[in-house]
């Protein structure tokens, strides 16, 4: 920031000369003062909890509780053969999964915003209720599909093939992969939307020019300028990969197959008083290949190499894909119907049967849910603690990042790490650091059993998911735009708001909208973090699972869903109505800058809502 | 003296619950009216009082930790009709999440929770660490002694019977293993355990098929090698409901009565010296919120309402002599004969040469 403030100093010039240098003082003050602020807030939201943990690998006692030091847990862990197999395990599951999810995210990313492929539309709402569905829903359903009883699957395959043909089975290696796979897909596909909605199609018009195909200008082109968007989701889905509990507990389990979660499940489910330091001493391993990962993304990516948005002409014209069209719309419904309509149906199904896999159907699951009088409320907490939680944490991730675009590069990579950290614990284990190192500190701890130390949970939850959604948008906003809004005049408060909040807003809203659902849908941080007496609906869905009713559960989060779908189309129709509007001050605001002038009113910054 | 559970059986217990439903529980205004739903008139009386000091301190709930909490959640509603303006707040916590709410309560001093309802492990671990407020409900002798801690800092007072839920379409009842040994025949292999080492239903009942000499080294190891070894049992009844898992053989009766109340085909057999009943009870917490709700709550615990409502809403046994089960069910005493006692004393001990013997026969 205070470069930008510089330059625009030296622009100044006469009697305005003193108060300018007094501006630059105070504003110097007061981003120091901001910085300081900004670092001590992220140390305690994320390195404070995190390093209990980390510390509470080498105490013999539970994280903020009496013991001695010690390194045995630390070489029991690390010497295990059983670590090493689920490692292992792990890295294959993760590395393929988010390699296969991140090309189909990004192969439907750009069908559904580069191309005028029929049916295209379909897809991000397609995606929302994939990525909206509870993992432990989805590996139930998909465990029911796939059952080698009774399943649809192998129902339809014994109508076709013969009674003894039983081709489908969820509860293997390969069940489990390409379930995971499918999931995940949905969600590289929503974090990769902004930056495909940002491509500049004059670049690719320079290749097509210039003699290049179609398929050449993309992979040249559109893939290279989308490198730090695809890195930060791959980084992403390694680490979720690796952290995954649901997929491959309920449908590994059968399969005896063992991931570093299922460890650290094991560490703390079968031990009394659970090995909170052998869990954290697995989640080294997140920890480790996340910062292989950055590091790579920092050296690969440096600043200002991938700027896509820029204040000279920019278009994103849909692609016209032939006869290839129809393939591809192939390709949408085939994927809506294995992610989608498949495991969806079965949810429905499930909802409306007395027990899991009876093929009976009964009102009582819904009947039993809207009777229970914590319904409306553990829907209102829901809201709050998903809109609030997510709010914050891409406004704080946002703030993270520009800060850290402003900054030496030692002072962004740290921010940025710090960003994500929280990332390498299991929710469970974050959880449980997150309570202890609020009740251990005494002003602190008048926070426990409110609502607000279960929203500071989900923020520091959600936030890493944030950060590389907001990184991945800032990165491709070019710095010159901000410098010749500043030279022209516009105060720093003015750029911020006026030009990098309006180019980031995709990202800020999709952002939003992800970490939102998948707030709604935790439930290790309101578990033990809400107060007993307002649960959110995960808890009471939780509670209905723990009671032995799952058709209820499914009942209920079947309307939560319902809920995220209607939240979500709200929030598309309000983006619509605002889009234009928002346009036409923008390009106002736009031309009474200087610096932006040469915008002609056809040309389109990064601004509005996609989904 | 193998009990099979059939479908014509479960329909006569279905019959005696919904009796005992209609002529008890389903019928308040009938026990409002005279004190046998507390067990007599002195019971009704204390009980009475407890409810009018906790009213008087303001005290309008019980927060209860423990998985069970949320299992037995239609019992609460009996407890708020018979005293109205006190309400039972379950939260399913269990496992680590339990242990690490409880352990920052308690290092914070900011209570939340007033009751803890678990099985003996939690319960006796939380008595260990001083967490249990001791307290003698006023109908306490309505209990049999060895379900009251000699110091009163808890009570024992439901419990679930684990044997062999099964398919019946997939396992017919002549197949069905007559011993533990018979679980060792590659007709049953496959069936569905959770590791013994995780604290599980596997656990809890080895530690007293253990005690009791029924399963040594090398029967565990047997059993690992044919059985399929799961983190937890759990989600894997709904796969006994589509057929895809054959048998559980240390399932849950309770979750039995329900999967076939819903309509599954599912059967219970319990083996004499193969099935195994596990205790549940509660704990007041020192520093509850709600100390004399909860002293409230834990005295209704052991009335005959509440603990007829167990078997009604809550498909679980009760442990008030005088409180009969339906006629289909297992037969608790013939069940809890056929094992060596533990006492909860020596519970722990217990469970830590169980953990030593396991750990070197699998590890």
């Amino acid at each position: 920031m205070s470069g930008l403030t510089q330059r625009a100093d030296a622009s100044a010039a006469g009697p305005t000369q003193a108060y300018r240098s007094a501006d630059a003082i105070r504003d110097r003050w007061l981003t120091r003062g901001g910085m300081g602020l900004l670092l001590v807030v992220v140390a305690i939201l994320f390195v404070w909890p995190v390093s209990m943990l980390l510390v509470g690998m080498f105490r013999s006692g539970p994280p903020g509780m009496p013991g001695v030091w010690t390194v045995e847990t630390v070489i029991r862990v690390f010497t295990e053969e059983a670590t090493y197999v689920a490692l292992s395990n792990s890295l294959v599951y993760a590395v393929l999964c988010t390699a296969i999810a991140t090309v189909l995210g990004a192969f439907f990313a750009f069908l559904a915003t580069r191309s005028t492929v029929p049916l295209a539309g379909w897809l991000t709402p397609a995606m929302l209720l994939v990525f909206a569905t509870p993992h432990v829903l989805y590996a139930v359903s998909w465990g029911l599909v796939a059952d080698t009883g009774n399943g649809m699957l192998n129902l339809a395959a014994r109508f076709l093939l013969g009674p003894q043909s039983t081709p489908f089975n969820a509860y293997t290696w390969t069940g489990l992969l390409t379930v995971h796979t499918l999931k995940l897909t949905a969600f590289c596909y929503l974090l990769l939307l902004p930056p495909f909605q940002s491509m500049n199609r004059s670049y690719e018009e320079a290749s097509l020019i210039a003699g290049a195909g179609r398929f050449i200008t993309f992979l040249r082109i559109d893939l290279p300028l989308l490198t730090p968007a695809i890195f930060g989701v791959v980084i992403l889905g390694c680490v979720f990969g690796l952290g995954a509990f649901d997929l491959p507990q309920i449908l590994g389990g059968l399969a005896g197959i063992s991931v570093i979660s299922t460890e650290v499940y094991r560490s703390l489910n079968y031990a009394t008083p659970p090995d909170y330091a052998a869990a954290s001493a697995l989640g080294l391993f997140m920890m480790v290949a996340l910062v292989l990962l950055l590091a790579m993304q920092w050296k690969l990516f440096g600043r200002n190499q991938f700027v896509t948005v820029t204040g000279k002409g920019y278009r994103s014209e849909r692609w016209d894909l032939g006869p290839w069209g129809y393939a591809c719309t192939f390709a949408i419904v085939a994927y809506i119907v294995v992610t989608l309509l498949l495991p969806g149906a079965q949810l429905v199904v499930t909802s409306f049967q007395p027990t899991l896999g009876v093929n009976a159907f009964t009102l009582h699951n819904y009947q039993a849910v809207f009777a229970d009088p914590l319904t409306a409320q553990a829907f209102r907490v829901t809201g709050y603690l998903a809109l609030l939680g997510g709010l914050i944490a891409v406004l704080l991730a946002a703030i993270v990042a520009y800060a850290g675009r402003h900054s030496p590069r030692w002072l962004e990579v740290l921010l940025d790490s710090v960003a994500v950290l929280p990332i390498i614990m299991p929710g469970v284990v974050l959880a449980v650091g997150l309570l202890l190192a609020y009740v251990s500190v005494p002003g602190l701890r008048l926070l426990y059993g409110t609502f607000w130390l279960a929203l500071i949970g989900i923020v520091v939850f959600v936030t890493p998911i944030a950060s590389r959604i907001v990184r991945g948008g800032i990165v491709q906003i070019a710095g010159d735009l901000e410098e010749a809004a500043s030279v022209s005049g516009a105060s720093r408060s003015r750029v911020l708001f006026d030009i990098v909040a309006p180019l980031l807003s995709r990202s800020l809203l999709v952002g939003w909208l992800v970490t939102a659902i998948i707030a709604a849908g935790t439930l290790d941080f309101p578990l033990l973090l809400l107060p007993p007496t307002t649960p959110n609906v995960s808890v009471l869905a939780y509670s209905y699972m723990n009671s032995g009713y799952p058709s209820q559960a499914s009942a209920l989060l079947v309307l939560l869903i319902c809920a995220i779908v209607a939240v979500s189309l709200l929030y598309v129709l309000v983006a619509k109505a605002a889009k234009s509007e928002r346009l036409v001050r923008l390009m106002r605001r736009a031309g009474s800058m200087g610096g932006l002038t040469n915008m002609s009113p056809g040309v389109r910054p990064q601004t509005g809502a996609s989904i | 003296m193998m009990k099979t559970i059939t479908r014509r059986a479960v329909g006569r217990a279905g019959l005696a619950v919904a009796t005992t439903s209609v002529l008890g529980m389903g019928a308040a205004p009938s026990w409002a009216d005279d004190a046998a739903w507390a067990g007599g008139e002195a019971n009704a009386k204390a009980i009475k009082q407890l409810y009018e000091a906790a009213k008087q301190a303001k005290q309008t709930q019980a927060v209860i930790y423990g998985g069970y909490s949320s299992i037995y959640k239609p019992l609460w509603e009996v407890f708020n009709q018979r005293f109205p303006g006190l309400a039972i707040v379950p939260t399913p916590l269990s496992g680590p999440q339990l242990v690490s709410k409880l352990d920052a309560e308690f290092a914070s001093g900011r209570h939340e929770a007033d009751v803890l309802m678990a099985g003996m492990t939690e319960l006796l671990s939380n008595v260990a660490k001083d967490h249990a407020q001791p307290y003698r409900p006023p109908n306490a002798g309505a209990l049999p002694e060895r379900y009251v801690d000699p110091q009163n800092r808890f009570i024992l007072q439901f419990a679930d019977v684990f044997g062999i839920v099964y398919n019946t379409d997939k396992v017919p009842g002549a197949d069905l293993p007559k011993k533990i040994a018979d679980l060792l025949d590659a007709k049953h292999k496959g069936f569905i355990m959770d590791n013994p080492l995780a604290g599980g239903a596997i656990a809890l009942c080895w530690i007293e098929l253990t005690n009791s000499g029924m399963i040594d080294a090398k029967m565990m190891r047997g059993l690992r090698d044919n059985a399929n070894v799961v983190p937890s049992i759990t989600p894997y009844y709904a796969n006994l409901t589509t057929g895809s898992v054959k048998m559980i053989p240390w399932g849950s009766f309770s979750r039995y009565l329900r999967l076939k109340e819903a309509g599954a085909q599912v059967g219970f057999q319990a083996v004499p010296g193969m099935v195994v009943p596990l205790y549940g009870g509660t704990a007041i917490l020192k520093g509850a919120p709600n100390p004399l709700a909860a002293q409230l709550f834990q005295a209704w615990y052991i009335t005959p309402e509440a603990q007829e409502a167990l078997i009604t809403k809550g498909y679980s046994y009760p442990l008030t002599p005088g409180v009969k089960t339906p006629e289909a069910w297992p037969n608790l005493k013939a069940l809890v004969d056929a094992l060596k006692p533990i006492s909860p004393a020596d519970y722990m001990s217990v469970r830590g040469k169980f953990e030593d013997t396991v750990r070197a026969a699998l590890q």
